[in-house]
């Protein structure tokens, strides 16, 4: 039935499912990691330390809430990923997370007037584009708080 | 049986509308009378290219949860719709990923009916009151829109929305009383294996909601009647499944509630039909105003799956969630309008490349 | 430290012309056997006569080539000579230079040919291949480009320092593509100059995406004497590496405790330059000896605002200024240090690997003072910063000529 859906995949690679699956919690929880030596917060989720170079890390739940740092509202259509340019103009942001960590997302579902650096926002959760197996991918977008 | 019921609550619906007249003016498959005015949708909800069920019910499961943080100790989720982004494998442990649900959970999908949110309810309730759950989130899902077919007289009024209860026994809301079914095997819409599109199996018209929509939620809801010995005028509020405003009126009607009790539950003018979820938030929007005390009527239908017709009582513990988070009416209120054009283009209807031409820059 | 008695010298170079075009015609192995043969001409030597190639580009999915090494060495007839390949997005190129610098300077290799450059209209899918160059699982699969993380950086940069119109922007742009009109090998060369007002936007400064190759054959300082009396000698190289992910480059924790001391700030945001390229640009200056104010000429990768950003990680203007530098043309031909003289990647072109080689190219070409309508006056120090990514891969190189005097 995939094939009634038009929804371009692209195929560079065929992917398995293990790289999302691993990635999950990352892309549906915003779960980093926290060093425990150190205390250091990290997003995405890390193998080592970078302040003090330790390998005792901790899965961390970021907060779902944050600021936006600074944004940009792109209108050239070039070289948008296969499947993401049905959302034009394309949006994606800096998000400081009240948490510690900064992460790079696309901000949804609010009039482009509102997207401004110093916006409070909420993570949601929404579909990415198809992964190359066919596959659903679901992962982070934020919404600029009422 | 212990004594459960609602503990909280929460919705979700897309922020993308369009207009009904818009589509009307492409198809002209009906006077506009006829849908805007008669069945009362003026616009329908329609799906973003980057929602589906599965992001809709974890965001009204979230809504739930912003009204009482405890839900996410729930041991079980049933997610029902008709309309799952997978066909062969569930999205109720995405949801339950999502949202934080232990690994150890009853998690699974209740498919494939219009009332599936209200299966899932009852089995929820089930679940808990059998001792076998400690707290089940019961999430009512549909995403009718990506699934109707462009140019289908359906089309004007096919949105999508979900929405989520949580049955507990501990700072219980709305008590679950009773509920009573009625199902036989009529493909009054269906969509087979294998295809996109949900078509109807009889001609639109009195007919085909005589025989379906309105004989079986009169049946099963009269059953429950009888079975507590109430009439209609004993209670505050009628839910009834909300294809349109008018579909929940009629029902509504027949089993003797009057305007006033079912006008609260009506939300569809601006969404359109939610499938499963309409009597999920149609429910949700009466606890927003409910009192205690409040007895509600809540009856639901599904092509081919019957109804499910369910009785509640409002405790005094609504007071402490009505207030958090979001009303129904806030939430449906927040949205933008788009054209026919990027609709269809949102909700994958275009016949495209399997992979797009770029341009050298 | 430089070692004295093995200086490294630039002995000959040569480039594909047009880098900001599509070139249908050609494969990727004629343009590099173009470029290769230019540059052995150009250093009066035979192909036979090397010891070793470090070749860049992009990667194996651009054009569809693994084991480009051996690719490399069959397309340009050198087998079975090491050909070393590597791929470090668009700072590839000056990697590959560092890389046979050191092979040089070991004393392993006397002479080594650096060749650069990509062909992505060969690929439909071009754009998704550049892109996993990222973090990927959390940006790359979310839709995110390279062009993403430099509009972020260029937004907060022109907000944080003041630039409320694209004045200063449109005259970086003009001045570029001045340059570009006396650039023979520029793809915009023999085109109309774009007025001042056509360039006042946010697109003005997008680079011209294309197909090119270019290459430089480096020697020992012995060895080039025995080619060329004008050899141009690399006195500083470096090179850095830092995170992909867009994200970190607001705290920069990525550095840890290696974070320069002279760069923090109270705020802990440093998203408006490039600490990755202010370590290359500091250490190539140390290991050269040569002051910022030495610099006659640079060639610093542009893209948005990353010319700027480079420029003051070359510290040829303070943090936040080198923009308003432009409009006041401190940076034109005649000003204090002329930048990216051969038209940049906006208007020469832009071929991925083989951009950090064509800053080489030019400055050379600026250094022997055979570089016609665009010679800066008596340059005798030059310079190029080159970014891989997001502030990921920062490449740094200082040459002379023989011209120069070193401080003590």
């Amino acid at each position: 039935m995939s094939e009634q859906f038009t929804e371009q995949i692209y195929r560079h690679t065929t992917a398995s499912v293990v790289r999302g699956w691993r990635e999950r919690r990352g892309r549906y929880l915003l779960e980093g990691t926290r060093c425990k030596e150190c205390g250091e917060v990290h997003f995405p989720r890390r193998t080592v330390c970078p302040r003090c170079n330790g390998r005792n890390l901790e899965p961390f739940k970021h907060s779902d809430t944050g600021v936006i740092h600074t944004c940009d509202i792109s209108y050239v259509a070039t070289g948008v990923h296969i499947g993401y340019g049905e959302n034009l103009p394309r949006i994606c942001a800096i998000i400081n997370l009240d948490s510690g960590a900064s992460v790079l997302a696309e901000v949804t579902e609010t009039p482009l007037e509102k997207i401004v650096p110093g916006a409070r926002v909420r993570m949601v959760v929404r579909k990415l584009h198809r992964e190359s197996n066919s596959s659903w991918m679901y992962g982070y977008k934020f919404v600029v708080e009422d | 049986m212990e004594k459960c019921g609602i503990v909280s609550y929460g919705i979700s619906v897309p922020y993308r509308r369009l207009s009904v007249k818009e589509t009307l003016d492409v198809w002209l498959t009906s006077s506009p009378d006829l849908i805007i005015k008669s069945m009362g949708v003026s616009e329908r909800a329609v799906l973003g290219f980057d929602e589906d069920g599965t992001t809709l019910a974890i965001d009204a499961v979230k809504a739930a949860g912003v009204k009482n943080n405890a839900i996410y100790d729930s041991d079980c989720l049933l997610l029902g719709t008709a309309t799952n982004p997978y066909d062969s494998r569930p999205s109720s442990t995405i949801v339950s990923e999502a949202t934080r649900i232990r690994y150890s959970a009853l998690s699974s999908d209740i498919q494939f009916g219009g009332k599936s949110g209200t299966t899932a309810m009852i089995l929820a309730t089930g679940m808990v009151g059998a001792g076998l759950s400690k707290s089940a989130i019961a999430i009512g899902v549909d995403t009718i829109n990506r699934h109707t077919a462009p140019g289908d007289m359906a089309e004007p009024y096919a949105g999508a929305g979900a929405g989520a209860v949580v049955i507990g026994t501990e700072d219980v809301i709305a008590t679950i009383d009773a509920y009573e079914s009625y199902a036989t095997d009529l493909s009054d819409s269906f969509r087979v294996e294998g295809e996109r599109y949900i078509k109807s199996g009889m001609l639109y018209g009195q007919a085909r909601n005589d025989i379906g929509v309105y004989d079986h939620t009169v049946k099963a809801g009269q059953a429950l009647l009888q079975k507590l010995g109430l009439t209609a005028a004993d209670y505050t509020y009628c839910v009834a499944q909300q294809t349109a405003p008018s579909v929940a009126r009629k029902i509504a009607g027949k089993l003797g509630f009057s305007k006033e009790q079912v006008e609260s539950c009506l939300f569809a003018e601006t969404i359109g039909d939610t499938g499963s979820a309409s009597v999920m938030i149609g429910l949700a929007k009466v606890l927003d105003h409910a009192k205690p005390g409040d007895r509600i009527f809540v009856v639901s239908y599904g092509y081919g799956a019957g109804a499910d017709a369910i009785s509640l009582t409002v405790t005094d513990n609504i007071l402490n969630v009505q207030s958090k988070g979001k009303k129904v009416d806030e939430i449906v209120n927040r949205k933008q309008l788009i054209s026919y054009g990027m609709a269809a283009k949102y909700e994958y209807k275009y016949i495209r490349h399997s992979f797009p031409t770029n341009a050298y820059l | 430290m430089a070692d004295k008695k093995r200086r490294v010298c630039v002995v000959g170079v040569g480039n594909t012309a047009s880098p900001g075009t599509h070139h249908p015609w050609q494969t990727w192995k004629e343009m590099a056997a173009d470029a290769a043969y230019e540059a052995f001409e150009d250093a009066h030597m035979s192909a036979r006569e090397l010891d070793a190639c470090v070749c860049a580009y992009h990667g194996e999915g651009v054009s569809e080539q693994g084991g480009y090494g051996a690719a490399m060495s069959d397309a340009l007839g050198i087998s079975p000579i090491p050909v070393f390949a590597l791929s470090a997005n668009c700072c590839g190129g000056t990697t590959a230079f560092i890389n046979a610098y050191y092979l040089i300077a070991s004393g392993q290799f006397d002479k080594v040919l650096v060749i650069g450059g990509d062909k992505d209209g060969d690929n439909l899918g071009y754009t998704e291949y550049i892109n996993i160059s990222y973090d990927v699982e959390y940006d790359y699969t979310f839709g995110f480009r390279h062009r993403d993380g430099g509009s972020l950086i260029s937004n907060y940069y022109r907000k944080k320092h003041g630039y409320e119109g694209f004045e200063e922007m449109a005259a970086m742009s003009h001045q570029t593509h001045w340059f570009a009109r006396r650039n023979p090998k520029a793809s915009a060369y023999g085109t109309p100059q774009p007025s001042l007002e056509s360039l006042n936007n946010a697109s003005s400064l997008f680079s011209m995406m294309g197909e090119g190759q270019a290459a430089c054959v480096l020697m020992d300082e012995e060895t080039a004497l025995k080619f060329t009396d004008n050899p141009i000698y690399v006195d500083g190289v470096a090179y850095s590496t830092d995170s992909h992910y867009c994200g970190h480059k607001v705290k920069v924790e990525t550095v840890g405790p290696l974070m320069p001391e002279e760069l923090k700030r109270e705020d802990n945001d440093y998203f408006d330059i490039d600490i990755a390229g202010f370590v290359a640009a500091d250490k190539a200056y140390k290991m050269a000896g040569i002051s910022p104010e030495e610099v006659d000429v640079a060639q610093v990768y542009d893209l948005l605002l990353t010319c700027p950003f480079l420029v003051e990680a070359l510290r040829l203007a303070p943090v936040g200024e080198a923009l308003r530098y432009f409009k006041e043309g401190r940076f034109a031909i005649d000003g204090q240090c002329a930048v990216n003289t051969d038209g940049g990647n906006i208007a020469r072109g832009h071929a991925s690997g083989a951009d950090g080689l064509n800053q080489i190219v030019e400055n050379v070409h600026q250094l022997r003072g055979e570089a016609g309508e665009r010679q800066v006056k008596d340059a005798k120090c030059a310079a190029t910063l080159n970014i891989g990514s997001v502030n990921a891969q920062l490449g740094c190189v200082i040459m002379t000529n023989k011209n120069f005097v070193h401080k003590a």
